[in-house]
C-alpha cells in the first residue's frame, strides 16, 4: 500500500468516525465489495467517499489534514484562509456619527444631587430629629 | 456529541474612543486599553502607541489599524489572529482562533475544543471587556446532510457559556439563513442599568457539509465585514439606550428636587416680610438643579442622535447583506428581511431599536424637557420677587438720601443766615461794656445757639420731606 493509499483509508475511516446516522445500504453494499480486495481497490474509496455527500465534507477533512501535517500549507490552516476581507472603498460605511459618553457625568450628579436634596429637607430633618440640637450641631460641625 | 469542520470562534470587542467632549489625556488612556489587549503591557512602549495611533489619521469611516499588515497572528502554536479597525469615534477588535496547532487537539470533542477555544481568545483579549459591547461568533462546517443544524447551533451556545444556563425558548432569539449558510442568534439583554452595559450574544454560523473551503472563505470575506458593522451598529445603539435609562432616571431624581423647591414659592409670595439670604440660598440651589437638568437633557439628546443614527445604519446595513441573496434586488431583499427564516431575525434588532429605544427616548425627551418650566417659572419668579425688593429698597434708600439732603441744606441755611446774627443776640442779653473782650460764655452762646438752631431746623426739613414723601407714596 503507497503512502497516498494509507491516508485515503485513514481518511475514509475518520470520515465513517465521524457518521452519526447509519449511511445507505448502496454505500455500505460497495464498502463490502471493496473490502474483498482492498490491497487493489483503496483509491476507489476515494471516489466512493466523494461520491457520497455524507462523507464527502469529513472525507476531505481529514485527508487535506492528513496529507498537509498540523500546521503545515495555509490550505489546511484552520482559520488562516477564512478572513475578513480588504474593504471595499466604495463600500456604503454608514453615517457618522461622534457619541458623548455621560458616565463620568452620571457618577458627578449621583454625587451631586443627594447633596442639593439634603439641603432641602434640612429643616424638616433637624426638626424632626430625636434630638434637634444635636442635629443642628452635627451639621454645623460637618 | 455534534460533529463539525474548522469550529472557529470569534470575539468582537468595540471601546469609544474619541467621542464628543474627550481630553488628550482620555484618548490616551482609551488608546492604550485598547491596544493592550494585543500588544500586553511587555510590547506596549509609549514609541509603539506613537506609531500606532499614526494609523488612526484618516476621514476614513473604516480603518484598519495595523496598516498593510492588517492582522496579527497569534503565537505559532496557536491557530488565531487579532484584526483592529477604527470605526468613525470607535475601536473595534475582532480575536479570530481555531485552536492549538496539534494532533491532539483535533481528536477533542467539539465542547472541550470550544471551551478551549473560548480561554484563550479571552486570554487574548488580556480579558479586557468591550467598553460599549462585545459580541460572540462560532462558525463551523455540518460534516453530513442530516445533522440537526439547531442542536449543534445550541451544543456550540452552551460551549461557549457566554449566556449561563441557556433557556433555548428565551435565548435562541432568532434564527435564518444567508447565502445557504445557517445562522442561529442566542441573545440575553442586560436589564440592569449600573451602565456596564453586559449584553450577552452569541452568533452561531454553520455551513452546510457540500461547501468548498473556497466557498466558505469567499462568504467570511464579506460576512465578517458586515458583522464588524452590524455589531458596531447595534452595540451602540443598545450602549446609548442604557446611558439615557440612566440619563433619564438622573432627570427623574432632578424633578423631585425641582417639586421641593418650587413648593416653597408660595411662601415667598404670602410673606409679609422676606428672609433674602434664605431666598438667595432657595434660587442659587435652583440655578444648580436647572444647570444639571439641562446638562443631563443634552446629553439626552445626544443618545437620541447617536441611537438614530445607528439605527438607520443598521437597517442600511442589513438591506446590503440581504441584497447579496438577491442579486442586488432592494424589493427582494427587503422581502427576505421580513421572512423569519431568512434574514428576519437580524431585522428584529432594528424594529426593537426604532420602536424600544429611538421611540422611547423621543418621548422621553419631550415629556422630561416640559419638566424644566416649572424651574424656569420659580427662577423667574423669585428673581421678581427679589427685583420688587430690591427696587422697595432702593425707594426707601432714596427718600432717606432725600429727608438727609433736605435736613443739611436747611441746617446750612439756618447756620449761614443766623451766625451773624447770633453775636447781636447775645450781645442783647449778655451786654458785654464797650473796649473789653467778651467773655468766653458769650462767644460759647453765639456758637452753641447756632449750632442747635441749625441742628433742629435741619431734623425739622428732614421729618417734613419724609413725611412728605410717604404721602406722595401712599397716593
Amino acid at each position: 500500500m503507497t503512502d497516498n493509499e494509507t491516508q485515503i483509508l485513514r481518511a475514509f475511516f475518520y470520515a465513517l468516525f465521524q457518521q452519526q446516522t447509519a449511511l445507505p445500504s448502496a454505500v455500505t453494499a460497495k464498502m463490502a465489495e471493496i473490502a474483498q480486495t482492498l490491497n487493489t481497490r483503496v483509491a476507489e474509496l476515494d471516489t466512493l467517499a466523494m461520491a457520497t455527500p455524507s462523507l464527502e465534507g469529513p472525507y476531505e477533512y481529514a485527508f487535506d489534514w492528513l496529507v498537509n501535517g498540523p500546521g503545515g500549507a495555509a490550505e489546511r490552516s484552520m482559520s488562516g484562509w477564512a478572513r475578513p476581507g480588504e474593504i471595499d472603498k466604495v463600500e456604503p460605511s454608514g453615517r457618522q456619527n461622534v457619541a458623548r459618553d455621560a458616565s463620568d457625568y452620571l457618577q458627578e450628579i449621583d454625587q451631586v444631587l443627594p447633596m442639593i436634596s439634603k439641603k432641602l429637607d434640612y429643616p424638616a430633618q433637624v426638626l424632626t430629629a430625636s434630638d434637634p440640637v444635636e442635629a443642628i450641631h452635627q451639621d454645623t460641625e460637618g | 456529541m455534534s460533529q463539525v469542520l474548522y469550529p472557529n470562534v470569534d470575539l468582537f470587542l468595540y471601546d469609544l474612543h474619541d467621542g464628543l467632549g474627550v481630553s488628550r489625556g482620555q484618548l490616551g488612556q482609551s488608546r492604550r486599553r485598547f491596544w493592550q489587549r494585543i500588544y500586553g503591557n511587555g510590547r506596549l512602549t509609549d514609541a509603539k502607541l506613537a506609531e500606532l495611533q499614526s494609523t488612526e489619521k484618516s476621514f476614513s469611516g473604516y480603518v484598519e489599524l495595523l496598516g498593510s499588515e492588517r492582522f496579527e497572528d497569534f503565537s505559532d502554536d496557536l491557530e488565531g489572529y487579532y484584526y483592529p479597525v477604527k470605526l468613525g469615534d470607535t475601536y473595534a477588535l475582532q480575536v479570530n482562533c481555531a485552536g492549538k496547532k496539534d494532533t491532539a487537539w483535533e481528536a477533542l470533542p467539539l465542547v472541550t475544543k470550544l471551551r478551549q477555544t473560548k480561554k484563550i481568545v479571552l486570554e487574548h483579549t488580556q480579558n479586557i471587556p468591550g467598553g460599549i459591547g462585545q459580541n460572540w461568533l462560532v462558525w463551523a462546517q455540518l460534516t453530513e446532510p442530516h445533522q440537526d443544524p439547531v442542536e449543534v447551533a445550541k451544543d456550540c451556545c452552551t460551549a461557549l457559556d457566554v449566556i449561563p444556563s441557556a433557556n433555548w425558548q428565551f435565548d435562541l432569539k432568532g434564527k435564518g439563513s444567508h447565502q445557504e449558510a445557517m445562522l442561529f442568534e442566542f441573545e440575553r439583554r442586560d436589564e440592569i442599568l449600573d451602565g456596564s452595559n453586559d449584553n450577552r450574544y452569541v452568533l452561531v454560523c454553520l455551513f452546510p457539509h457540500y461547501f468548498s473551503q473556497d466557498e466558505i472563505a469567499e462568504f467570511l470575506n464579506q460576512f465578517y465585514r458586515d458583522l464588524i458593522y452590524l455589531f458596531y451598529y447595534r452595540n451602540k445603539i443598545l450602549w446609548a439606550y442604557e446611558q439615557s435609562c440612566q440619563i433619564k432616571d438622573k432627570l427623574k431624581d432632578c424633578s423631585g428636587v425641582i417639586q421641593k423647591i418650587i413648593k416653597s414659592l408660595p411662601t415667598y409670595v404670602a410673606a409679609s416680610s422676606l428672609d433674602l439670604k434664605q431666598l438667595q440660598i432657595d434660587l442659587s440651589t435652583a440655578l444648580q438643579v436647572s444647570h444639571l437638568y439641562e446638562t443631563s437633557l443634552g446629553y439626552l439628546q445626544d443618545h437620541l442622535f447617536t441611537i438614530k443614527i445607528n439605527t438607520g445604519n443598521y437597517s442600511d446595513r442589513i438591506l446590503e447583506l440581504a441584497k447579496l441573496d438577491t442579486d442586488k434586488d432592494a424589493e427582494r431583499a427587503r422581502e427576505k428581511l421580513s421572512d423569519p427564516d431568512s434574514l428576519g431575525f437580524l431585522k428584529r434588532f432594528g424594529d426593537f431599536a426604532e420602536r424600544n429605544c429611538l421611540g422611547q427616548i423621543q418621548v422621553d425627551y419631550e415629556a422630561l424637557s416640559a419638566g424644566l418650566k416649572p424651574l424656569d417659572n420659580f427662577i423667574r419668579a423669585v428673581e421678581g420677587i427679589t427685583e420688587i425688593e430690591k427696587a422697595k429698597n432702593e425707594r426707601t434708600f432714596n427718600r432717606t438720601v432725600a429727608a438727609a439732603s433736605v435736613g443739611i441744606s436747611a441746617a446750612s441755611l439756618f447756620a449761614s443766615s443766623y451766625t451773624g446774627q447770633a453775636a447781636e443776640i447775645v450781645q442783647t442779653v449778655l451786654p458785654v461794656p464797650a473796649n473789653t473782650p467778651p467773655p468766653a460764655i458769650n462767644t460759647l452762646l453765639t456758637f452753641g445757639s447756632a449750632f442747635v438752631g441749625s441742628l433742629l431746623f435741619g431734623i425739622c426739613g428732614a421729618v417734613a420731606t419724609w413725611y412728605l414723601s410717604n404721602r406722595i407714596k401712599r397716593s
